[in-house]
């Protein structure tokens, strides 16, 4: 794969430092890319009485509030590249379950997604507000909540 | 910073103690080993330094209902210690916690004369603004207020506690031999546009002194609450409406038989 | 009944004649008595929601899987601030959801309303509501006055068996 974004941060050496990204949306990531993000079986998950349900909470599709800070996610096809499953690697020290969108589904939301390196992830990218970055609408948080489909299946756990 | 015109005044208030300061969003990643470098700031004035547990975060919202008997212990708080950094005749000192500072000024031994609320405030201003520079600088992280507070301190000396009604207008004493009371209740301050703008504690205490040999009884009023904007000069008009209100409050509550004693003038 | 003065006060060398109280706690004689009410209890939203908000403050760092960290206590205890304000004995205790940036989303999913209180620190508060029945969508950005979430959560104890037959 060639890793040619001019805004992509710098790997030094064994790519094990690297440089934080400023919010920007990868021309890389192909539209049909599977964008991962992480769900805790536990700390993710509420009931919901209207639907009898236990699903995931929608503060899980919602950015960090640090300036630049977006929603974290995994890039998989910088995991395939790599050479390591996918499946294994998000469940990896820690098992959480998973959900993944297709960044055209992403992006036709009006957000950014790109990468974002950092130490212990390789592939770790972040889904980006735009204009601001670490804020994304009630529509967008609505629309990933519903646009989620499932990686690494939680059991018993809805997904909206 | 002049004194408003139209507040009441006494050239010899009770007045005992005063609490001034802030809380703010804690310094990240602060810990002991900072500790240093921020008395370091203050340390020529306040030569001497005493170790408090800390205080909690506390907060002034409004709506809903507290009075259900409802509240949640949890903890514990993060490790960090409340400093005391202290002026040597002990008449000043300042407080400060990773989201606190604070200055207290006491009457001691009625050496140092009551230096009005002007002087207490402009000495604040200073100390807040060298320790936000000091984390601007040492960090890159600009300090947030999120609450500021006053307090006025009064110790009014009595005979007999049943003679509390003589001093306070809102204690009229039954006849009975007063051992101790405790009275402490708050208000809703309101803003110029009838909105919540904090809250206005009223304390009153029965008191000994410390060899028991004095009776006295300790007034104490706090306005607290989040200022407008998370600036030094927000905070700063926020505190400056708490001292009319507070001040506005003491003499309301205070009889004219106490006025005359503590030389009232306007 | 939170106490103004004493914890700040640095030079009172006057002892209190009233014994010894927790400024956290102190409570007016008599405001210990409570009527019991059907429902959920003060106790019931004591017990869970402390523990939880233990747990909250707790979490380890990476909980999330990426650099996810524990909620920030003075967060915890403001969310904390804004429960002792809207507990609603007709209504059982919210979820709590951590953010990974040491935030807290208070939720209740009941009644036909979706209600989320994301509280990003003190004083810094989103919150929205969905009403299924109605389609309605609210949203709010609040400081220190917290009324309007007050209403929300009685409407979750409302009967809303008229508007459900009409939906």
């Amino acid at each position: 794969m060639d890793f040619r974004s001019s805004r992509r941060p710098i790997r030094i050496g064994c790519g094990c430092l690297t440089l934080s990204a400023a919010p920007y949306d990868e021309a890389l990531i192909n539209a049909d890319d599977l964008i991962i993000r992480r769900i805790d079986p536990v700390q993710h998950i509420i009931l919901d009485q209207n639907r009898n349900c236990r699903r995931i909470s929608s503060k899980a599709y919602k950015p960090s509030s640090g300036p630049d800070a977006g929603m974290s996610v995994d890039i998989e096809a910088l995991i395939v590249a790599a050479g390591v499953v996918p499946q294994a690697f998000v469940t990896t020290p820690k098992f959480t379950g998973s959900v993944s969108f297709a960044a055209s589904a992403i992006r036709a939301l009006g957000l950014w997604v790109g990468y974002e390196p950092i130490p212990g992830n390789p592939h770790h990218g972040e889904v980006w507000g735009n204009p601001q970055a670490n804020k994304f609408t009630s529509a967008q948080n609505r629309a990933l909540t519903a646009g989620a489909q499932w990686y690494v299946q939680i059991p018993n756990v809805e997904l909206a | 910073m002049t004194r408003p015109k139209h507040l009441p005044e006494f050239n010899e208030p009770p007045l005992d103690e005063v609490v001034l300061g802030v809380q703010f969003d804690p310094i990240p990643s602060y810990t002991a080993v900072d500790a240093r470098a921020i008395w370091d700031l203050y340390r020529s004035e306040f030569p001497e330094i005493e170790e408090q547990p800390p205080l909690s975060p506390s907060f002034e919202t409004f709506g809903g209902s507290p009075q259900h008997g409802i509240q949640f212990r949890f903890g514990p708080m993060p490790p960090a210690t409340r400093l005391w950094f202290k002026t040597s005749d002990g008449s000043h000192l300042i407080q400060f916690q990773p989201d606190r500072l604070l200055t207290n000024w006491r009457k001691h031994l009625g050496l140092v004369p009551y230096p009005r609320y002007e002087q207490i405030a402009s000495k604040f201003a200073e100390s807040f603004a060298m320790l936000a520079a000091h984390v601007e600088s040492a960090r890159g992280y600009a300090l947030a207020i999120n609450q500021a507070e006053l307090t006025y301190i009064n110790v009014i000396p009595v005979d007999d506690f049943r003679d509390s009604a003589a001093w306070l207008r809102a204690w009229s004493a039954p006849p009975v031999d007063i051992e101790v009371f405790n009275l402490a209740f708050h208000e809703v301050a309101l803003d110029e546009m009838g909105r919540p703008a904090g809250r206005l504690y009223h304390e009153v205490q029965t008191v000994l002194s410390v060899d028991g040999r004095t009776k006295a009884l300790r007034f104490a009023l706090t306005y607290r609450g989040k200022p407008q904007e998370a600036s030094l000069d927000s905070a700063l008009n926020f505190l400056a409406q708490g001292r009319e209100t507070i001040v506005r409050r003491f003499a309301d509550m205070t009889t004219d038989q106490a006025h005359e004693r503590w030389k009232r003038n306007s | 009944m939170r106490s103004g003065s004493v914890q700040n006060s640095a030079f009172q060398q006057y002892a209190s004649t009233v014994g010894a109280t927790d400024s956290n706690v102190v409570a007016l004689p008599g405001s210990g008595a409570r009527a019991v009410l059907p429902g959920h209890s003060a106790a019931e939203w004591g017990d869970a929601l402390t523990s939880r908000l233990n747990e909250l403050t707790s979490l380890p760092k990476g909980w999330d899987g990426y650099a996810g960290r524990p909620v920030l206590f003075t967060t915890a205890r403001f969310a904390a601030e804004l429960l002792e304000r809207l507990y609603d004995a007709a209504v059982a205790p919210p979820s709590l959801v951590p953010g990974s940036d040491g935030t807290l989303q208070i939720e209740w999913h009941a009644n036909q309303y979706d209600i989320e209180i994301d509280v990003l620190g003190p004083y810094k508060v989103q919150a929205s509501r969905f009403d299924h029945l109605a389609g309605v969508d609210e949203d709010l950005d609040l400081e220190a006055d917290v009324t309007p979430l007050a209403q929300w959560i009685s409407d979750l104890a409302a009967d809303r068996s008229a508007l459900a037959v009409v939906a």
